[in-house]
């Protein structure tokens, strides 16, 4: 069993780059945030954890996986009262926001055009995990991380290109 | 994997160099062979420009904090009525509403303190801890979701509230290299709006030669460039911007730019943000991430410059509920932050 000592250290450790993680793969940082929460649920539960950050990674993913397979509609959802709130708010957009969010736009496209693993891979490491945690969380060979990532990084750039000189 | 340059390296081989992921007897063949091969090294100039690029444009995929206008606009600096003293005021209340310099405990990947420079010690526990004492709950991700909720209940009191609030007295002058600013007033202020932020003890350790208000960060900052870092070296998150608070310049200056990408994991110096005068001309400064979480800083011009970091986050916060629950797992309050602005030189 992890003591809440050992949970509290991961949760400093973890849950800022893990909601972040989460928010680029889903798109809705609220979302992010639950499946953060029970990623460290699920921690507490458990009798050890070797590579911890490897491990809190794969978690996470696989209950990003199980939870889009159960219910299609909970993202709807989300989205939906995502723009609600959006809506609903007062902040004022600085001038370049709308630029922004055409990026962004742009942006989530082309990270959705990826493969699946390449995804992963790719927005892992951009959380900074090693290529050995890589490989322990998506379950490949170490050897086959930088192709992976190089792959990812290629198909990611031409999907933008191509986006943004259509926007153009 | 390579063969007296028959055989290249592949391009996962060459991603795996520059991730530094490689063992050092292959990292070394990669790299003697891209120094004797033409082929080679257009293939990492071109995955060095992937990894960057990617890099930028997994980082879109953030929210930015959108900056609340109103702070920068000059009928601001008109309502306060800008005195010394009351600049002083309001950049206190400028870091009570927005300072969050978010704790990012990764004990094991603390970025090194930045070489380029002497700094002065920072002193730690001492006076300025006993005059504020640290509140009991200040977690940053309570203050913040906090934050949002009145941020939300009550948008338009942000600046506001400055004319009619009650600031404690100056903080204790401080000799010497090292100006260490606590965050009194910030608290203050805090408490008076009902918010409850984490406490920052800012430290300059740049020419501190005058301390005008407690939340300088860089009190009379000469034209250079700064990186802004914690003492500890532990990562901060930065959510703002930096705006230069001289009274001099508090007047003229209504607008800056967009406040920088709140990913810590963007590269260095890919964002640069201008601090602009009002009715344009030369920017005045500044700022872009620098590496490792630090926030690098450029300022312009021979006139110094009082600088202050400001924050908004209401719109990248979660619901409070899911925040407190967060906090139920996460009680161990974070240790105040100390912040140095080192000098180093600009590229």
């Amino acid at each position: 069993m992890v003591t809440p000592d050992r949970l509290t250290a991961l949760f400093h450790r973890y849950h800022q780059p893990l909601v972040r993680f989460l928010t680029r793969q889903l798109g809705d940082r609220d979302w992010a945030e639950e499946i953060a929460q029970e990623t460290f649920v699920k921690a507490l539960k458990q009798e050890t954890i070797a590579s911890e950050r490897s491990w809190i990674f794969a978690v996470a993913l696989n209950l990003v996986r199980d939870e889009t397979r159960r219910d299609a509609r909970h993202r709807k959802r989300l989205e939906v009262m995502r723009d609600e709130a959006k809506s609903a708010s007062v902040v004022m957009p600085a001038v370049t926001s709308m630029e922004r969010d055409e990026d962004r736009a742009l942006a989530r496209q082309a990270v959705d055009a990826l493969a699946e693993r390449d995804r992963d891979a790719l927005l892992m490491r951009e959380e900074g995990l090693s290529y050995g945690e890589i490989a322990a969380a998506l379950d490949l060979s170490i050897g086959s991380v930088g192709t992976t990532l190089s792959r990812a990084r290629r198909r990611l750039m031409e999907a933008y290109e191509k986006l943004e000189e259509r926007n153009d | 994997m390579i063969d007296d340059d028959v055989v290249h390296p592949d391009e996962g081989t060459i991603h795996a160099w520059l991730d530094d992921a490689l063992g050092a007897a292959e990292a070394a063949d990669v790299k003697a062979h891209v120094a004797s091969c033409a082929r080679c090294a257009a293939a990492v100039a071109e995955a060095r420009g992937l990894i960057a690029g990617a890099s930028r444009v997994v980082g879109m995929l953030d929210e930015k904090p959108v900056s609340t206008v109103r702070i920068a606009e000059p009928s601001l600096w008109r309502m306060l009525r800008v005195t010394p003293a009351r600049a002083a005021i309001a950049a206190a209340l400028v870091v009570a509403v927005g300072i969050t310099l978010t704790r990012k405990h990764i004990a094991d990947e603390v970025p090194a303190a930045g070489p380029l420079t002497a700094v002065a010690p920072v002193r730690q526990g001492d006076e300025a801890f006993s005059v504020a004492p640290p509140v009991a709950k200040r977690d940053s991700v309570l203050a913040r979701a906090v934050a949002k909720r009145v941020a939300k209940d009550n948008p338009q009191r942000t600046i506001e509230a400055a004319p009619g609030l009650a600031i404690p007295a100056a903080p204790p002058s401080v000799a010497g290299a090292v100006a260490e600013l606590d965050t009194a007033p910030a608290r203050a202020v805090a408490r008076a709006r009902n918010l409850q932020l984490q406490e920052v003890v800012v430290t300059s350790a740049g020419s501190a030669d005058k301390v005008r208000a407690k939340v300088d960060v860089m009190p009379a900052a000469g034209a250079g460039c700064y990186r802004l870092e914690a003492a500890d070296g532990s990562r901060l998150m930065w959510q703002g911007v930096v705006l230069p608070l001289d009274v001099s310049l508090a007047s003229s200056v209504s607008s800056y730019a967009a406040p920088p990408p709140s990913a810590a994991s963007d590269a260095a110096g890919e964002a640069r943000y201008a601090v602009t005068p009002l009715g344009g001309g030369d920017a005045i400064g500044q700022w872009s991430h620098g590496a490792g979480d630090s926030l690098a800083i450029a300022l312009k011009g021979a006139s110094p410059t009082t600088v202050g970091v400001l924050s908004f986050t209401r719109n990248l916060l979660a619901d409070v509920s899911k925040e407190r629950r967060a906090l139920t797992r996460s009680a161990e309050a974070p240790a105040p932050v100390q912040v140095v602005a080192r000098k180093i030189s600009c590229r």
